[in-house]
């Protein structure tokens, strides 16, 4: 949204282009706290004081759609949506991140019948129910811990002997009566009929599987870049873990591309780091557009 | 047809598929699934938003999330 902003100010037809919310991973938060110039502010209502920032700018088209596949043609992007092929001279990357799957059988089956990715979405239709939650990093511990206010039992299920979340949120988890870990177990099935009625835990690496009954699984393994729109373009620098590579600039390796914000390598994923990246792209654009003559 | 928004109270994606289809002219009835455990069991739904498309109470569809496309698609049968 920052780079519209900025391009359009500078006199350049923008399409932002967006498949769901407006803002991505600020909606998996409540409240912000860091943003500069608010103290505290919700973040839907962040978001949409961002999309009528937006909105106000003539220059910007903003449509719904989702990304297939991204051409070059005669030096021309064309992005491929389900309905139209929009053509850019360049193309910034601002698809962010989305939850890691398990990648086992039933969690797309289940996915909003049991399975979930967002405890604090979630939560409150599994009160009174057992519930695993799958992981062991800050994000899976933060889930447990609020789970715990809400069901009957927390189980967490983790595919190593220790758990990787900060020190202080895991005093805070052993402290409650009401959950427990399951060490070195995978998940390797979700069952259930209509609804999750279980999860098929394998123990050890190739160890004895057990069914273990629960009602809710909230998968909090990590995030991973949305990327593959792009895979089109050729010649595309990921990091180790698939994030876009960029100059300090936000250029990518290709010439016209840029990445901001979540999807880009070395990025704190911050809303306040996400505009700047997004502000720094805008000015690279214009420099491009201007010594290229496009 | 008709279209029926499943929602929560404390749930962000809800309020802003609502202001969407506001926004776009769509028609939608929405249903809260805030205490009323009873309802969430009815549609089967563990997560929200989720917008159904029903003909004289009987499902047709459901897109589970804010995705727009998908669910402009199910608008387009009323």
């Amino acid at each position: 949204m920052t780079t519209a902003i900025y391009a359009s100010r500078a006199g350049l037809k923008v399409a932002l282009i967006e498949r769901g919310l407006y803002g991505g991973q600020l909606h998996n938060t409540d409240v912000v706290e860091n943003y500069t110039g608010f103290t505290s502010i919700s973040s839907i209502e962040l978001s949409e004081r961002m999309q009528e920032h937006v909105m106000a700018q003539d220059t910007i088209d903003t449509l719904y759609a989702n990304i297939k596949k991204v051409n070059k043609v005669d030096g021309i992007f064309e992005l491929v949506t389900r309905k139209d092929v929009i053509r850019s001279k360049t193309v910034v990357i601002a698809t962010g991140v989305k939850h890691k799957k398990l990648g086992v059988p039933g969690e797309k089956e289940f996915d909003g019948r049991g399975v979930s990715y967002c405890s604090v979405c979630d939560g409150t239709f599994f009160k009174g129910r057992n519930v695993a939650v799958i992981g062991g990093g800050d994000s899976a511990v933060e889930s447990a811990i609020y789970l715990a206010n809400i069901v009957d039992q927390v189980t967490i299920v983790h595919r190593r002997g220790t758990l990787r979340a900060e020190k202080v949120l895991q005093d805070r988890l052993f402290k409650l009566p009401n959950v427990k870990v399951i060490w070195d177990a995978t998940v390797k099935e979700i069952t259930g009929d209509g609804k999750v009625s279980s999860v098929t835990l394998e123990h050890g690496y190739g160890g004895e599987t057990t069914e273990f009954p629960v009602e809710g699984v909230f998968v909090n393994i990590g995030m991973i870049p949305v990327t593959e729109p792009f895979s089109s373009l050729g010649i595309f620098i990921l990091d180790e873990e698939g994030f876009v590579i960029t100059d300090s600039r936000m250029a990518t390796v290709q010439d016209g591309v840029y990445a901001i914000g979540d999807v880009r390598s070395d990025s704190i994923r911050q809303v306040v780091t996400a505009t700047g990246d997004g502000a720094m792209a805008s000015e690279s654009i214009v420099n491009y557009l201007q010594a290229t003559n496009a | 047809m008709e279209l029926i928004v499943l929602s929560q109270n404390d749930c962000a994606p809800c309020k802003v598929l609502k202001n969407y289809l506001t926004r776009e002219g769509v028609e939608f009835t929405e249903v809260n699934l805030t205490n009323l455990p009873h309802l969430a069991e009815h549609y089967s739904v563990m997560s929200t938003p989720v917008t159904v498309l029903e003909d004289d109470g009987e499902e047709i569809a459901r897109v589970h999330g804010f995705i727009p496309e998908d669910i402009m698609e199910l608008a387009e049968n009323i």
